[in-house]
């Protein structure tokens, strides 16, 4: 009877593994859920971006789609973790690559390249915003300026190691003032970053300005590091505008470059697989209840595409890594 | 700006009174918060964010509700195990073993979880008075909080290193000492990485809880080994209902205690990224600072375990404060309820306030009606819990360390997490037998990164330049207060000495 119970058992689960079998050659996926790798803590801007995005994609795949915060070394411990995962389309990652995988890649020695990824869609470029709290000493561009050549006047804040702690001391070099002249406070993130700047604990700050809306009615904005106006903060100069003046010109260096991530084999091994996702995501962003829900709740929501989106993050590295001996 | 705004306050009596699906998820949110709480190495952030997806399918309001039900229940389960077996569940609870825990091998264990119940439900529920009388002000007060008025809060908890002496004082301000170091291991505040020795795992320094139960609460439970059960005597061995009730009717004999730490609380987790950890530490060491008898703290005084529940419960509140208001999480917990708010794109933040007034006062009053509710779910739940004063030592510890294993690996996501509990168990039990009061280092741990943090933000704000401080008149009242709290001890004892000299 026992013996009987469990042949039944062993055909039974024989017949369903070769049915699995079957299904997975015939490739229909995806047929379980995918998990979307996101390096940092929940609650932030980019991991509210994903959150948000998750169940969209979830309908276009036809299966659950799971955000699982891993965070850690300044998202080291996450990446880490994408890039040990198979490369079978059912772990993707969202993350702004820059500028933490210059330190992973340059400074940590980390056990991936820039060129094992690829960059399906940089869904949200971010702009440095420079602003200023609405009692601070000093409301333009100009001002800031001037105050930065007196050494210790001024006191800024920015996210440590971010695309706006570099542009500033480039702007900084740039004009001849030495980097002593700031009191520059270097935050470890941009909730702390954004408290300081409201709180009036600094002069002025510079943020990724999408992400950042929360503090705008309590500051002013001054500078968008940009070729051209931003539509939505009329009031920020584009800064080669702004330097105009002072004979310098900047590289523009974007902020967080919000991005999702498929590891590169993926292509290579399940080249169907991959143009599945990219489709199937392609499609999300760019459907009108999307676009309508997105705008709503001030995500990015560009299609830029993985050649443009790939294109995009190298060439952000290749400055950071020019420009990196700034931050030592 | 009104104080309170009436005609928001109909309003949002309105909101709750329009449907029952509210109120039908808070049970269920305190339930699982309590129990998320419980579970040593389950992390009140992680609980709140397992029962994230649950709340895709609520509207706002009763998502909020479920979610901070959750948190309400999580702040105070991390309370039992805390004091029925030295481990606290969550970090807001570490001073709360302090005397939870002797309380409980005194045979005390049923008035304790009584206690410590009306502590933090009255807790909870003065915080959110207070939010709803200032909540216009409250956040605004926060802000300017630069990094040198919290670089002075956290000291006021690190003093308490002081204080927690396992019978010899300087190897007490050692075991500190060492925990304030282990705590700067990681990426530093300036981007740098220290004391990794090259290992990518040490990146984010040492996991907090494991350590913090290797350290309290394996070496206890290897001391424990010898004993029996963990209250010796049968005759003390038993579970009462009615005396729960009593400790929780107890707690107005201690209300001063309890006003004070509410206070501390809501003060403390209003300031982001502080929150209930480092709150439950200050208040318990003011709470002995103040006392007719500070030795009698960390044998069983029952206002320790008062100071460390209400400070713990009312950050609650004054967490949501800065959520609210600023749109900035306070803490790990509030992280998650803005991810909630970002999925029914709502974003906190002063518009928010001025525009939907109604809602967050129904949310305030959702919470007082949860503080209510937690004294009959806690009360429930306790009985259950306290069983564990039956269990035979034999299997209580295996199951604990079995359980804070799993705990650990869950919340920190690789081996890293069992890994450094076994190794902070021994170090832990090393500690302890050669009087290195673990519970110092502990404290270190918790404090040592973030107060070194803040004062390299001063650093870098000030230039370097001292006189900054003059500029700071809210630091300098506290540093004031700190050097008066340490210095008035000592001269009391100074005093009773010179007169009793007198006298004699």
């Amino acid at each position: 009877m026992n013996s009987w119970k469990s042949l039944k058992g062993a055909v039974l689960t024989l017949g369903l593994a070769l049915g699995g079998q079957a299904a997975y050659a015939q490739d229909d996926y995806p047929n379980k859920p995918i998990e979307i790798t996101a390096p940092y803590d929940a609650g932030g801007a980019t991991d509210r971006m994903v959150r948000h995005l998750a169940p969209f994609l979830a309908e276009a795949l036809g299966t659950p789609v799971n955000v699982v915060n891993r965070p850690g070394g300044g998202t080291l411990t996450g990446t880490v973790y994408f890039h040990n995962q198979p490369a079978d389309g059912y772990t993707v990652m969202f993350i702004p690559p820059t500028p933490y995988f210059v330190n992973h890649i340059e400074v940590m020695n980390a056990p991936f390249k820039l060129d094992d990824f690829i960059f399906v869609n940089a869904q949200e470029v971010a702009q440095s915003l420079m602003v200023v709290p609405k009692e601070s000493q000093v409301q333009s561009f100009d001002e800031i300026i001037e105050g930065l050549k007196e050494p210790g006047k001024l006191s800024a804040a920015v996210i440590t190691g971010s695309s706006e702690h570099i542009s500033l001391l480039l702007m900084m070099e740039k004009l001849d003032i030495p980097a002593e002249n700031l009191r520059l406070v270097t935050y470890d993130g941009g909730g702390p970053t954004r408290t300081a700047i409201i709180g009036g604990q600094v002069d002025f700050g510079m943020v990724p300005g999408q992400g950042s809306e929360v503090i705008f009615d309590q500051v002013n904005k001054i500078m968008v590091v940009a070729d051209e106006t931003n539509p939505d903060w009329p009031d920020a100069t584009p800064i080669n505008e702004a330097l105009k003046s002072y004979g310098v010109e900047m590289p523009i260096l974007d902020s967080s470059v919000r991005s999702m991530v498929v590891l590169a084999k993926l292509k290579e091994e399940y080249p169907d697989r991959y143009q599945k996702f990219v489709d199937a995501y392609k499609s999300v962003v760019e459907s009108e209840e999307y676009q309508a829900s997105a705008k709503e709740g001030n995500y990015g929501r560009d299609w830029r595409g993985p050649e443009a989106s790939t294109e995009l993050v190298k060439r952000n590295y290749g400055l950071l890594v020019e420009y990196s001996r700034l931050l030592e | 700006m009104d104080l309170i705004d009436f005609g928001a306050v109909g309003l949002a009596l309105g909101i709750l009174g329009t449907s029952w699906v509210p109120w039908a998820v808070i049970i269920p949110g305190l339930f699982a918060g309590l129990a998320g709480g419980a579970l040593p190495g389950i992390s009140g952030t992680m609980i709140i964010a397992l029962m994230l997806p649950f709340t895709l399918y609520m509207d706002f309001f009763t998502a909020v509700m479920f979610l901070t039900s959750v948190f309400t229940g999580a702040g105070f389960g991390g309370a039992i195990p805390a004091i029925l077996i030295n481990t606290p569940g969550t970090t807001a609870s570490v001073s709360t073993a302090f005397d939870g825990f002797p309380m409980s091998r005194q045979g005390r264990h049923n008035e304790a979880l009584g206690i410590g119940l009306a502590a933090s439900t009255i807790g909870t529920f003065i915080s959110y008075l207070v939010l709803f009388l200032l909540i216009n002000y409250a956040s605004w007060a926060v802000l300017k909080l630069g990094p040198f008025e919290m670089a002075m809060v956290a000291i006021w908890g690190i003093t308490m290193i002081a204080t927690l002496r396992g019978g010899n004082f300087e190897r007490g301000i050692l075991a500190g000492i060492f925990g304030l170091m282990i705590g700067t291991i990681g990426i530093g505040p300036t981007g740098q990485m220290r004391g990794t020795f090259g290992f990518a795992e040490l990146l984010d320094g040492i996991p907090v809880v494991p350590a913090m139960i290797g350290l309290l609460a394996t070496a206890e439970l290897f001391n424990l080994a010898r004993s029996r059960y963990i209250v010796e005597k049968q005759e003390d061995r038993v579970i009462s209902f009615s005396r729960i009730l009593q400790g929780f009717a107890g707690v107005r004999e201690y209300w001063k205690t309890l006003l004070r730490g509410s206070m501390i609380g809501v003060f403390v987790g209003a300031i982001p990224g502080v929150g209930a950890s480092v709150a439950n530490l200050i208040s318990y060491a003011d709470a002995r600072r103040i006392s007719d008898d500070p030795e009698s703290f960390g044998k069983g005084n029952p206002n320790g375990v008062v100071a460390s529940e209400s400070a713990n419960s009312s950050s609650e509140g004054g967490a949501m404060a800065t959520l609210l208001a600023l749109g900035l999480p306070g803490g790990g917990g509030t992280a998650v309820l803005l991810a909630a708010f970002a999925m029914h794109n709502i974003t906190g933040g002063p518009r928010f306030i001025a525009d939907n007034k109604d809602i967050v006062y129904a949310i305030l009053f959702g919470n007082m009606v949860q503080c209510l509710l937690l004294v009959i779910v806690g009360l429930l739940f306790i009985r259950i819990a306290v069983i564990i004063v039956k269990v035979p030592i034999l299997y209580l510890v295996p199951s604990v360390i079995v359980l804070a294993m799993a705990g650990s690996y869950a919340l920190i996501g690789n081996i890293m997490g069992p890994l450094t509990l076994a190794v902070f168990s021994i170090v832990g039990w090393l500690f302890a037998r050669y009087e290195f009061a673990p519970p110092a280092a502990v404290v270190g741990l918790l404090l040592g990164a973030f107060v070194e943090r803040q004062f390299v933000y001063s650093h870098q704000i000030s230039g370097g330049d001292l006189s900054f401080i003059f500029g700071r008149p809210i630091a300098l009242v506290m540093l004031a207060l700190l050097i008066a709290s340490i210095a008035y001890p000592a001269m009391k004892n100074y005093l009773r000495a010179r007169r009793s000299l007198r006298v004699g």
